[in-house]
């Protein structure tokens, strides 16, 4: 168990110190909601109908960058084969992989969403239930991201392959993260809300089970 | 002592054998699949009734269901395809999910386009985000991503690995476009056909619609004879390039 920690610690510095990734995905995520909201002319009442939209769709957006080269370093700097020499199993490896990748590009953005929220002019009441579906809903995006980067892990060409790959799977995610923010916001329905929020979370439960094993695989089908 | 049955399936799991099956088969395919479209085009145009609710627009049905099912066939068959050749590793099956995807890409994009030409005069629009037509158009994404998957590995072992995959993580929209129309409140009409009771269909729409259905399986046979013998030789080219090296 102790060599599960020192991958993750190792995983937490690489992103959260040379390669300071999370502040790209900060940047680029803040400059898609400028882009977005002076595109429209900072008209409010337009935006304030839009902004759970804009936020969730400018997170995927982002994160869609994000996962190109998750196994990429690993896989060609030869770490990865020194990990399957140690016996380290590629389920518990890409499960802290799936983990770091949450802890460095969802986390921050989820913390400046109230206030990147400010600047969508988003209602304040929506501001809890936004983060509540965020949290719940983008570890999900972060598993099936890390099976999609898995997927790509030996090809050549990769970089637009990504988003195309992996849409379909998102969608769902998406549909139910703004479908349960505009129950609350046009109906004030509270249990239509927790519905929607409740099959988000099996969403992610699901994605966080089952797509450590298929990357786990697919990254051993690159061996074979 | 192998019993007859046992062996004809071993004989057809051959790459060789099965070519040769399917070339005496293919004329057979293509001549099966015009002659029932035009038996089930004079049905569908002629010699069917116009609805009593959306008149003659009905007819766009009999191109528009066929290729729908087709596109869900074609997907799952594509699954247990990938599946069994995960399983057994065999070159057959992985063969056959690589060549009908594109295949079952153009019949959804059929059914889109034709849903969508039926959509401006019945519902006053050509697209609606409603669960049936979003479920559809991520069938066609999961189509182009296999395809892209499949094709962009140089190494063919691996690729049928890795796409084969990707093809059953996309099985689960199936269920989905199945029972979109059940659970959520669509625009889209929920099943007619396929019911565990008695059709609600009438019988004279009903034959035309399921000639034009065997007249689309015998396409889909037809194309994917040629692109199984395309991608055979493919297989057989990179072996030799491989081999004499």
């Amino acid at each position: 168990m102790r060599i599960y920690r020192l991958i993750f610690l190792r995983e937490l510095r690489k992103v959260f110190s040379y390669k300071a990734n999370y502040i790209f995905s900060l940047m680029f995520y803040s400059s898609i909601i400028f882009l977005i909201s002076i595109g429209l002319q900072g008209q409010d009442s337009i935006l304030t109908n839009v902004a759970p939209s804009l936020i969730w769709v400018s997170i995927i957006l982002v994160l869609f960058l994000s996962f190109e080269d998750i196994f990429h370093d690993d896989y060609y700097d030869g770490t990865l084969d020194i990990y399957l020499i140690e016996n380290i199993t590629l389920y518990g490896f890409s499960l802290i992989k799936s983990i770091s990748h949450w802890l460095a590009n969802c986390l921050p953005m989820i913390i400046i969403t109230p206030i990147i929220g400010i600047f969508v002019n988003l209602d304040s009441e929506i501001i809890i239930p936004m983060l509540i579906t965020l949290i719940i809903g983008t570890p999900a995006l972060s598993f099936i991201g890390c099976m999609g980067s898995s997927l790509i892990l030996s090809l050549k060409i990769h970089g637009l392959i990504m988003p195309i790959i992996i849409l379909p799977l998102f969608l769902p995610i998406l549909v139910f993260g703004i479908g349960a923010l505009d129950v609350l916001i046009f109906n004030g329905f509270e249990e239509l809300f927790l519905r929607q929020l409740a099959l988000l979370a099996g969403i992610s439960g699901l994605s966080i089970v089952f797509c450590p094993i298929a990357s786990a695989y697919i990254i051993k089908a690159n061996y074979d | 002592m192998i019993n007859r049955g046992n062996e004809l399936k071993l004989q057809l799991a051959n790459p060789g054998i099965l070519e040769r099956y399917i070339k005496t088969l293919s004329p057979w395919f293509c001549g099966a699949f015009i002659s029932s479209l035009i038996i089930g085009l004079w049905f569908a145009i002629f010699n069917s009734p116009p609805d009593y609710l959306q008149g003659e627009t009905v007819r766009i049905m009999y191109v528009h269901v066929p290729s729908a099912w087709m596109a869900l066939f074609i997907y799952s068959s594509m699954a247990v395809a990938s599946l069994i050749g995960l399983i057994y590793g065999h070159l057959v099956a992985f063969i056959y999910a690589k060549s009908v995807a594109p295949i079952g890409a153009v019949f959804t994009l059929i059914c889109l386009v034709t849903g969508s030409l039926w959509g401006k005069p019945m519902w006053g629009t050509w697209w609606v985000w409603d669960a049936r037509l979003t479920s559809m158009f991520i069938l066609l994404f999961i189509y182009l991503g296999f395809i892209i998957v499949s094709k962009s590995f140089n190494d063919p072992v691996k690729g049928d690995k890795i796409s084969s995959i990707f093809a059953l993580i996309g099985f689960i929209n199936i269920p989905i476009i199945k029972f979109s129309v059940d659970i959520w409140t669509t625009l889209h009409q929920p099943a007619t056909i396929s019911k565990l009771d008695t059709p609600s269909i009438h019988t004279d729409m009903l034959i035309p619609l399921l000639i034009m259905f065997t007249s689309f399986v015998f396409l889909f046979l037809y194309i994917f004879s040629i692109r199984f013998f395309s991608e055979l030789n493919l297989r057989r080219y990179v072996t030799y390039t491989l081999s004499s090296k």
